[in-house]
Formats: C-alpha cells, sequence, structure tokens
C-alpha cells in the first residue's frame, strides 16, 4: 500500500468515511450519478454529456474549490448542493491539524436564480456559451463561519457512523426532472487520494426518502447556515 | 410517452409529489416525457435538471412553460416549439 494511503488510513475517521465513500460508489444511477472517481476534482468531462460536463464547469468556477490545496488541514470536506431552481450552495469544512474546524460557506445572494437557472437564461438570452464568461456574470458570497465545534463534531460521528447498502439506491426505472444535485468530496491536501460522489433527486418534500447522505448533507447545510445568517 | 414516434401511447404515471421536482417512472421503451414549470420558476428547460439519460441514453424532454412548449436536445440547447400559452391549444 502507497505510504500516503497507509497514513490516510491510519485515521479512524478517514478510513471510515472512506468506506462509506466506497460503497457509495456503488450505489450508481439514481437516474444519474457519478461516483467513486478516485482522485476529488470534478468528474472526467469524457464521460460526461456536453451540458452536464459545462454545468459542472460552471459550477466549478463560481464555487471554487482551490481553498482545499491552500489549507493545511487533516481532511476536507466539500458539498455543494446544486437545486434547479434556487438556493445553491457550497461548505468546505477543513479539520485543522491541531485540532479544530474552520468553515466557509459559499451561496448565492438572497432572491438569486439557481447557477443552472443563470445558465439557461444567459446562453439563450444572451447566447453566451462559454462558461467562464458565465461564471463572471454569477454573484457569490463567501463567509466563514463559526459553528460550535461540538456541533460539527457530531455531525463528522454521523456521517462516521452512516450504514449504507452498495444496492440501497441502485434504481434505474426513474428520472427526476428540476433535480437537486449533490456532490461531495472528501480530500487530504496534497494527497491524491480523495473521493468524489455525486447523487442527483428530489429535494422537496421528500426528506425521508432521500438518500442517506444527502439528509446528512441537509443536515449539515442547515446547520451552518444557522450560523452564517447575518447579523 | 411510451413505445415510438410512430406508434406513441401516451399514460399518465405516478408522481413523487415533490414540490418543484419531481420523480417520473421511465420504462427502456420510454421516447420522451413531458413536464411544466410553474410561472415564478425558469421558463425554460432546467439546466442540466431536465437534461436527462435514463439507461444512458439521451430522453428528450418537453417543458410547457407560459412562455412556450420546449424540448430539449443533446446538445443542451432547448428549442421552441411553440411561443407562449399556444401549447395548450390543439394543433390545427
Amino acid at each position: 500500500m502507497p505510504e500516503q494511503v497507509r497514513t490516510l488510513w491510519r485515521s479512524r475517521w478517514i478510513r471510515d468515511v472512506v468506506m462509506v465513500a466506497a460503497l457509495l460508489a456503488l450505489t450508481i444511477c439514481t437516474n444519474f450519478t457519478w461516483a467513486g472517481t478516485p482522485a476529488a476534482p470534478a468528474p472526467p468531462a469524457e464521460d460526461l454529456p456536453p451540458v452536464w460536463a459545462r454545468y459542472f464547469q460552471l459550477a466549478d468556477l463560481v464555487f471554487p474549490r482551490k481553498v482545499l490545496e491552500e489549507t493545511p488541514s487533516e481532511f476536507v470536506l466539500t458539498l455543494r448542493v446544486l437545486p434547479a431552481f434556487e438556493g445553491d450552495s457550497q461548505i468546505v469544512i477543513s479539520k485543522k491539524l491541531r485540532g479544530g474546524y474552520t468553515v466557509t460557506y459559499y451561496s448565492l445572494p438572497r432572491g438569486s436564480k439557481s447557477v443552472g437557472w443563470q445558465l439557461t437564461e444567459i446562453t439563450v438570452e444572451s447566447k453566451i456559451e462559454d462558461p467562464v464568461e458565465i461564471a463572471k456574470r454569477i454573484k457569490v458570497d463567501v463567509r466563514d463561519v463559526d459553528v460550535p465545534w461540538s456541533l460539527i463534531s457530531g455531525q463528522m460521528d454521523r456521517i462516521a457512523k452512516l450504514q449504507l447498502s452498495p444496492l440501497e439506491e441502485l434504481d434505474t426505472g426513474f428520472v427526476t426532472v428540476d433535480a437537486t444535485t449533490y456532490q461531495f468530496w472528501l480530500q487530504r491536501v496534497g494527497d491524491p487520494v480523495g473521493f468524489y460522489v455525486c447523487l442527483k433527486g428530489d429535494v422537496y418534500g421528500q426528506k425521508h426518502k432521500a438518500h442517506p447522505l444527502v439528509r446528512w448533507m441537509n443536515e449539515m447545510k442547515a446547520l451552518v447556515e444557522k450560523y452564517a445568517r447575518p447579523e | 410517452m411510451r413505445g415510438s414516434w410512430v406508434a406513441p401511447w401516451f399514460g399518465p404515471v405516478t408522481s413523487s409529489n415533490a414540490a418543484y421536482s419531481n420523480s417520473i417512472p421511465v420504462q427502456p421503451n420510454t421516447f420522451a416525457i413531458f413536464h411544466t414549470h410553474p410561472n415564478n420558476r425558469v421558463q425554460y428547460p432546467s439546466n442540466p435538471g431536465d437534461y436527462l439519460y435514463p439507461y444512458g441514453q439521451f430522453l428528450p424532454n418537453y417543458v410547457g412553460t407560459r412562455s412556450g412548449l420546449f424540448v430539449t436536445t443533446p446538445q443542451g440547447t432547448p428549442v421552441m416549439l411553440r411561443p407562449g400559452l399556444d401549447w395548450t391549444k390543439p394543433c390545427k
């Protein structure tokens, strides 16, 4: 086993999360799910239809993840939620080397249309198709959020204990229109080993039926947003 | 819509009853689907959420809004088939 992998594996929490991610990697295809790419950056574009590849390129521009390369951390989790119509956000949680967490919250300004909505309108009405140019027109609020350690730690304990069947979400018999896309990255700075999972499905009114990881992401999002409210 | 363009079968489907999104059952012979967007949402097919690939194949998705009837294309650009609410009237 390579040294980097061994080092990663020594952390019980990381190991548990990796196991969860590995299981999730097998839960492919809730309509459209990519999972289990060994390196955390965006999914390989060649595997995606052009419309999805362009959308993820735009999402990476609007919600940059370069902070992962700049923050000396034990690990970094990135949770990105992309609804069809409104409320796109990204949460980056870094476990500091000396303990504690840093939480950064990216969100569109209140009342903004979703990234996908703006992508559609700009493409159709302004005939601009370059994601770089489109990203320049989308405003994003970025703020560090001071979430109590005990609450973050509690959520981390929960995800480490998630029990997921590899076949639980295997269902190719449905499509979801206007779905919300959930992207989950686990990365260790400077380490090529990481996991990326992407799930897609209903978000509103279906919380009890949602994928366990999606439920966990929704809970973490609610927690961070509670402490991210302006004074 | 199931079967083929030559001999289509239009049938009701179950709904997931979620607000602002919906899971629709499809079968290998489903060749298109249709849904609507409310007035306070995007007036085109949502991007990329309405671009569907069940069974790994592109599935045309017809979206009716007050701005018109649109259909998705694999290129990612929606095509307007009927303007405004004209699509709610029978074809002449």
